[in-house]
């Protein structure tokens, strides 16, 4: 009798667990974060004519992709500061200077933030433009720089 | 095995094409200039060299010059 009572119990309280009025679906999906940032040169960014001066020559395009939701900054960095400078002659170089999507922008030999954005989500691209005066008095040879662009979530 | 490694591969590749920096290359080549320019004043004929060529500044070519009839023939030797 006392075995039966106990069972009776239990069973009930069981069923009392078991039973309510509502009940909880639970979805989740997890978005993977993007930034990425690419480059593609145009043909003449290798071969640049220092003949003459330049004035906006389409040089390469920048492709951005982000999802982070406070957006994201990009910031360049000139190997040589902003000089073309022969590879065996560092007196003879040409000043230049680099536009991002329309813009002028500093070109240092130290990572400077050239754009930022605090909410833009997806894939953006970008021109790069270069202008020079017409360089006189350099050495023959190649004149050379790169620019690093680096893109950082905010 | 074979095939895990080609799958870590994979993951490596992936990782390398997707990245947060890129490269802008700039070069321009500058064509080698030798011009030697013969002049003609009271003191006689003397020839000026027009160069870009690194290096050549600091040793320039010895110039032969003689008068051939109406002409001068320079010939230029480099150092």
């Amino acid at each position: 009798m006392k075995k039966f009572i106990t069972a009776l119990t239990l069973t009930t309280l069981s069923l009392s667990a078991f039973s309510a009025t509502q009940a909880d679906l639970i979805l989740k999906g997890v978005v993977a974060p993007i930034l990425d940032i690419s480059i593609v040169h145009e043909t003449v960014a290798g071969n640049l004519d220092l003949s003459q001066a330049a004035s906006n020559v389409k040089v390469a395009t920048l492709t951005e992709k982000s999802n982070y939701a406070q957006g994201y900054k990009i910031k360049a960095k000139s190997i040589n500061g902003g000089k073309l400078v022969n590879t065996v002659d560092a007196n003879s170089f040409v000043n230049y200077s680099l536009t991002y999507n329309g813009s002028g922008i500093s070109l240092n030999t130290s990572p400077t933030q050239i754009y930022s954005t605090s909410n833009l989500k997806g894939t953006f691209t970008k021109e790069l433009k270069i202008s020079y005066s017409a360089p006189v008095n350099l050495s023959a040879g190649s004149h050379e720089d790169t620019v690093q662009f680096t893109i950082e979530a905010n | 095995m074979a095939k895990y490694l080609g799958l870590f591969l994979l993951i490596l590749s992936s990782q390398a094409m997707a990245g947060t920096n890129s490269i802008l290359v700039l070069r321009a080549i500058v064509p080698e200039v030798m011009k030697v320019e013969v002049k003609v004043d009271k003191n006689g004929p003397h020839a000026i060299l027009h160069t870009n060529h690194k290096g050549k500044h600091h040793s320039m070519p010895k110039f032969l010059i003689k008068k051939h009839e109406s002409h001068y023939l320079v010939s230029v030797t480099q150092p």
